[in-house]
């Protein structure tokens, strides 16, 4: 995600803001004389309405704001058919940011990362797919999807399935365990979801996993360095989709 | 063990006595102590200025007694983390207040000290404090009490502004 591609993320490069941010270090970008993590810790303290003011500061306020705003609407529902009744169990966000460093301008971004853990005990019966429904996650926006780690499938791999987009198939790349997509929301589907499960195909299927993980990430662009991580933590990272 | 006394050595390269128990408030010493085990060096803590860290001492003599705050395992998550700002007991506002005159300052290196020596209960009385300094300002408030500069083009503050009209007599 650049500052420019992303619309609700105005930080475009200005002359004096690209000047400003090339001559201070990451820590004098915050925009209180305290390191990004810890204005994060204050802001969230803030009630709504003060946040919302707060997107009027500057463009880190509006960045900070506008994530944490968001943030507070995001949730998952995942959906869970045993038998024929169905569960719905309500999933946090977990939210996080970082600071990346674009090398080609020497401008730094603020990434925001909505991401979500789902855990699935061992063995646990999916009846072909587990619904995960996201209608708050906003629908301009492409998101990483990956499965984490999952032990080995009786009867094929465990997919990731985008229902209303025959394109995501070929965006799979299934590296040893773990599974990758990219997934754009279709903004005319009011209540976007995500099946896991195998596509096209009915009848019970297992997940034989402890640690079953579901994360949904905002895609990085793939020449962001985080300015924390060395060179080779770089290179792993953009390797990977989130 | 824990009424030893512990040197700590300021940016300045002042030293400052403290018992092993006034320090240990801080996680970042109580890891130090354990890993060192019993000696006499001085701790030296470059991060910190002489004058904020006899501040720091100050709270952590004032709460020697307290419990130890619960380890923050799920501080990602969104929910367990936005906290409540009013709930600040009558000392440790005089406390943060300090000097009038140097409020802000002072404020923001405390701030970065309880965050590098990892004083939990200080950090977020500080960062309780600055969000109550927010609360209720005008966007131009807080520009001029935190001395921010506006770096939104004409264009995106008239977009920003139309966006948040809502919220503007909040």
């Amino acid at each position: 995600m650049t500052a420019t591609d992303n619309p609700r993320y105005p930080l475009r490069r200005t002359p004096a803001r690209h000047a400003a941010w090339k001559a201070n270090g990451v820590l004098q970008l915050s925009p209180l004389p305290v390191p990004p993590e810890l204005f994060f810790i204050i802001l969230k303290r803030l009630p709504y309405g003060d946040l919302k003011k707060c997107a009027r500061v500057s463009a880190l306020w509006k960045a900070a704001a506008d994530y944490l705003t968001y943030g507070k609407e995001l949730s998952l529902t995942l959906t869970k058919t045993i038998g024929r009744k169905q569960y719905e169990v309500k999933v946090p966000m977990y939210l996080r940011q970082r600071l990346l460093l674009d090398p080609g301008t020497s401008q730094y971004i603020v990434e925001f990362i909505p991401a979500a853990v789902v855990h699935i005990s061992r063995s646990m019966t999916v009846p072909n797919t587990l619904t995960i429904s996201a209608p708050s996650l906003p629908t301009s926006q492409t998101y990483a999807i990956s499965t984490g780690t999952c032990l080995p499938y009786p009867s094929g791999r465990p997919t990731i399935v985008g229902p209303t987009d025959p394109d995501f198939y070929s965006t799979l790349q299934p590296p040893v365990n773990s599974y990758y997509g990219n997934w754009t929301p279709p903004v005319y589907n009011a209540n976007p979801s995500i099946r896991l499960g195998q596509p096209y195909q009915e009848g019970v299927q297992k997940i034989y996993s402890s640690s079953f993980t579901l994360r949904f990430g905002w895609i990085a662009h793939p020449n962001l360095l985080d300015p924390t991580k060395s060179k080779r933590e770089n290179q792993h990272r953009n390797s990977q989709t989130t | 063990m824990s009424d030893t006394l512990v040197t700590l050595t300021s940016q300045e390269g002042k030293p400052e006595q403290v018992p092993r128990r006034i320090a240990e408030r801080s996680t970042l010493l109580k890891n130090m102590l354990e890993d060192v085990g019993e000696s006499n060096q001085p701790i030296p803590l470059p991060n910190v200025s002489h004058k904020i860290l006899k501040r720091v001492l100050e709270y952590c003599i004032h709460h020697k007694d307290d419990p130890q705050p619960p380890s923050d395992d799920d501080k990602d998550s969104f929910d367990s983390s936005r906290k409540r700002s009013d709930d600040i007991d009558e000392w440790d506002q005089k406390f943060i207040k300090g000097k009038e005159e140097e409020h802000n300052e002072e404020l923001f290196q405390i701030i970065l000290a309880a965050n590098y020596l990892d004083i939990k209960p200080l950090l977020d009385l500080g960062c309780k404090t600055v969000a109550n300094m927010i609360k209720g300002k005008s966007p131009e408030q807080i520009r001029e009490m935190f001395n921010i500069e506006n770096d939104f083009t004409p264009e995106e503050e008239d977009q920003i502004r139309r966006e948040n009209e809502w919220a503007a007599d909040a």
